[in-house]
């Protein structure tokens, strides 16, 4: 097969979730398999039972030789905003100040992470993600003998960002994206993010949904256009059920409930 | 209007234009080719009306050549004629039978510009006065080595008048 026209496969690793969907190119690419699988395990820190549940998972000769668009979750990413200085000649200098920036928030630690800037307009500020360089060179690993070549990494919250973008304002808005454990958003304008944050939440979805709300009307009260917008797994979203004028549950239609937690995130991103 | 794009990828990816992107290519290289094409057939076309071009040139420098040509030849002698220095030549014979005190009367004169040469025809009283007046042309410029070619009596006139004919080389160049 041409490498113009290869299949591309949609991988979320999560702590606690492995979703698959293997998706025929062609003018209108169309999904050939799906899989989700159900990780059991505590410690949404370790990354150990996801792998093993991934190498077990591509074993099966439907997720094999493909491109490979990888979507980390938000448990093991990180973020910040860097301003933007003249200072910095190029890409790989810019990178060392993202690094600089995101050790001042969390440490040490930023030393075995890979870190990433987004791409933008000079002297705005960037989007800094850093991903623990260990998980990112395991999963490369586990993909490689399977023929898979990984093309592309982003965390969730990115990849989740861009593909609602088509349902989401212009800028003044914040985004959030929920998953078992982990929230992340980010307030965006017309020309950049200019706040972004991620925090592990607790397992009573009852006080985070509330939480959420709070945040929302914080929001609305600080802007007028300070709606918070917000991707979540079908479950979540019928726990929601009173209105709040603050709150928008993204969602594609009725169709959205039938499609399995995060197989609609990947399927999104190739529409 | 909808949010813009975050582009933010751990890989960095080749910037792919998609199907969009493949048929632009392919419509640029279309274009690409019609145009050479374009250009190749105008070149060749500008070529062909360069070779016509040089064809009417040449016949049409070939054609006034040729009249000009036959024009000199038609026109040669009549040059040669006008151009002829005839007024210093008619001056030094006037002067010349002046100085013999009008004793010489010239009958014709007859030039022949292609070998350079004139003949003159000329009456005398006497044999004396014939050769005084070969002598006399001999300084002349306009002549070079007149020579006596003949002469003869005219015995059946009464004054029995001395008919000579002189030949010398025509200086033109004076």
């Amino acid at each position: 097969m041409s490498p113009l026209w290869r299949d591309e496969i949609g991988l979320y690793v999560a702590p606690r979730r492995i979703a698959l969907s293997r998706m025929k190119r062609g003018l209108r690419p169309t999904c050939a398999a799906e899989q989700n699988i159900v990780v059991e395990t505590r410690d949404t820190t370790q990354w150990e039972g996801a792998l093993e549940s991934l190498k077990t998972c591509l074993e099966d000769a439907a997720w094999r030789d493909a491109k490979v668009r990888l979507i980390i979750s938000d448990h093991w990413a990180r973020y910040a905003i860097v301003p933007w200085s003249d200072a910095l000649s190029d890409q790989a200098e810019r990178i060392q100040h993202a690094r600089y920036c995101m050790a001042t928030t969390y440490g040490d630690v930023v030393s075995q992470w890979t870190v990433t800037l987004s791409d933008g307009a000079p002297g705005l500020q960037q989007v800094a993600c850093a991903i623990p360089t260990e998980l990112l060179g395991r999963i490369e690993a586990l993909c490689e003998p399977h023929g898979l070549q990984v093309q592309s990494v982003q965390p969730q919250l990115i990849a989740a960002f861009n593909a609602w973008r088509r349902k989401l304002p212009h800028g003044g808005a914040w985004f959030v994206t929920l998953d078992e454990g982990s929230l992340a958003a980010a307030h965006f304008t017309p020309a950049n993010w200019d706040c972004v944050r991620s925090a592990r939440i607790g397992n009573d979805w009852e006080i985070e949904l509330k939480r959420l709300k709070t945040f929302g009307r914080l929001a609305r009260t600080q802007a007028e256009d300070g709606r918070v917008y917000v991707d979540a797994p079908q479950w979540l979203r019928e726990k929601a059920l009173d209105a709040d004028d603050a709150i928008v549950w993204l969602e594609d239609g009725a169709d959205s409930k039938a499609t399995p937690e995060r197989f609609a995130l990947l399927q999104r991103m190739y529409a | 209007m909808s949010a813009q794009n975050l582009l933010l990828d751990f890989k960095v990816r080749p910037r792919s234009g998609g199907l969009a992107g493949v048929a632009l290519v392919v419509l640029g290289t279309l274009g690409t080719l019609l145009v050479g094409l374009q250009f190749h057939s105008s070149s060749l076309t500008r070529a062909g009306l360069e070779l016509r071009l040089e064809a009417l040139d040449s016949a049409r420098s070939a054609s006034l050549g040729s009249g000009n040509s036959n024009a000199a030849e038609e026109a040669g002698p009549v040059v040669n004629a006008l151009s002829a220095p005839w007024s210093l030549l008619l001056r030094e014979l006037e002067t010349a039978s002046h100085d013999t005190e009008g004793s010489v009367a010239i009958l014709a004169i007859e030039p022949d510009r292609a070998k350079g040469r004139i003949r003159i025809v000329a009456e005398a009283r006497d044999l004396t006065m014939v050769l005084a007046y070969v002598q006399r042309l001999q300084k002349s410029r306009a002549l070079r080595f007149p020579m006596l070619d003949s002469h003869e009596i005219r015995t059946e006139d009464r004054d029995q008048p001395v008919r000579f004919q002189i030949s010398a080389e025509w200086n033109t160049l004076s």
